[in-house]
């Protein structure tokens, strides 16, 4: 789209829902999302080393709504709150274990509400992978040759930056929201065909950045 | 180390989507891939991205005070030592940590023929199932078809077939249209084995090994 062209290269149109667009911030450049997660470092560091009550409720107002949020997209309804109150405890039991130069806060915070759900699926022995949630595994041509380029420390989050916003959306619903091709479809208002061709097309360019060898 | 998971199996692996099994293996070569593990952290990152778009759901502050409460007798330090950051849940980490220091020797191993064990993996995955293969140096690995997938995670030696040489770490994916003739490296191979169906044996033998593997 002509926007993204208009604003600097960090920056990313995200709609997540609809046509609800909400400007994101893509990691690291951008002076102003520094300064906020420079604000996010120095909360964990005083909940590590003060064990600051007050930075603890700043992180919990901002990062408590969305833990909840993905919890409850993700069908875990009567559990999302106390999902949420799960990760709130691990953060606190794991405040001095943050390495700011390993992971972003938000990232650092992800990795928790993930491994928590990982295991509270576990133990209902819900199995994740429905044919639904799980596109076709490969494409029928063969991509090995032709995208075989030299780029093997291509990161992928520059990778990211080349998809469009389809295909960036149908990532974020079909993999990090858990969602089926149908209900994705609906919420972009595409087709399911065309979610699955979206998936396959931004796979694809993943893929090339990727390097190296994938049988 | 040459052979990686595809991304798709990573993105699934990084949000939390991938089957147990899977999981485990893919673990098992995201401790020892610097690729991946650089892989594994941009795509936690777009996790973490989207995580900060989701829209707000608003919380109760009694439900912060509640919180403040629990923080009253809870432990300095989580009990989840180690791998704790891998994306598997916490029931499967024995199992990672028995094989990431090789330790091969508590598993009940079956002998298929007289150069090849076999030992079943207990997980309750419902889609796959997993196994340990153990081949002597240069064993020929009996020709197999898949029916579904199968995955491969090297643990020790190598292995290759027609297309390339399998060493220690390498994570190989084979679709089910290969019917290819693997052979066992000159030190011998231990591999984590993770089919969605049974492995069929073709040619010699087969019969026995397929009445044994089932
Ligand atoms: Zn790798």
């Amino acid at each position: 789209m002509q926007v993204q062209r208009q604003v600097p290269d960090n920056l990313v149109y995200w709609p997540v829902s609809g046509n609800n667009k909400i400007l994101v911030r893509m990691p690291n450049h951008s002076p102003h999302s520094e300064h906020q997660e420079n604000a996010w470092e120095t909360h964990l560091q005083a909940i590590a080393v003060e064990r600051s009550k007050h930075a603890y409720k700043a992180l919990y107002l901002h990062f408590a709504p969305k833990i909840k949020s993905f919890y409850l997209q993700q069908g875990m309804r009567t559990n999302a709150e106390e999902l949420t109150h799960e990760v709130f405890l691990k953060i606190w039991q794991k405040a001095h274990s943050y390495q700011p130069s390993k992971a972003k806060v938000s990232t650092w915070i992800f990795t928790i509400v993930r491994n928590l759900r990982i295991d509270y699926l576990r133990k209902k022995q819900i199995t994740e992978l429905s044919d639904e949630s799980a596109p076709e595994a490969q494409d029928e041509t063969n991509y090995s040759d032709e995208l075989h380029t030299q780029r093997n420390e291509a990161r992928l989050l520059e990778a990211f930056s080349t998809l469009d916003d389809e295909q960036k959306n149908v990532l974020q619903k079909v993999y990090f929201e858990d969602k089926s091709h149908q209900i994705a479809a609906r919420e972009l208002e595409m087709t399911p065909g065309v979610v699955k061709s979206r998936i396959r097309s931004a796979l694809k360019i993943l893929r090339s950045h990727m390097g190296g060898s994938q049988l | 180390m040459n052979f990686h998971p595809d991304i798709e199996l990573l993105l699934k692996y990084s949000s939390g989507q991938l089957a147990p099994a899977l999981s485990v293996a893919i673990s098992l070569h995201h401790q020892t891939c610097k690729q991946c593990q650089q892989r594994v952290a941009d795509l936690e990152t777009f996790g973490g991205s989207a995580l900060e778009t989701l829209p707000n759901i608003s919380v109760d502050l009694s439900d912060f005070d509640r919180l403040l409460v629990d923080l009253d007798g809870l432990p300095e330090e989580p009990n989840d030592s180690e791998f704790t950051d891998l994306p598997v849940a916490n029931i499967d980490k024995p199992l990672i940590k028995q094989l990431s220091e090789q330790q091969f020797s508590g598993f009940k191993w079956q002998r298929l023929s007289y150069n090849i064990w076999r030992a079943n993996v207990q997980m309750q995955d419902p889609v796959y199932s997993v196994e340990l293969l153990k081949f002597s140096p240069k064993a020929k690995i009996p020709q197999h078809t898949h029916i579904g997938k199968e995955f491969t995670y090297v643990l020790q030696g190598t292995f290759s077939d027609h297309v390339a040489e399998y060493r220690q770490g390498d994570f190989v994916t084979q679709d089910k249209h290969n019917n290819h003739q693997p052979k066992a490296g000159k030190d011998g191979c231990i591999c984590l084995a993770i089919t969605d169906s049974p492995i069929k044996f073709t040619g010699r033998f087969s019969s026995l090994l397929n009445w044994l593997n089932r």
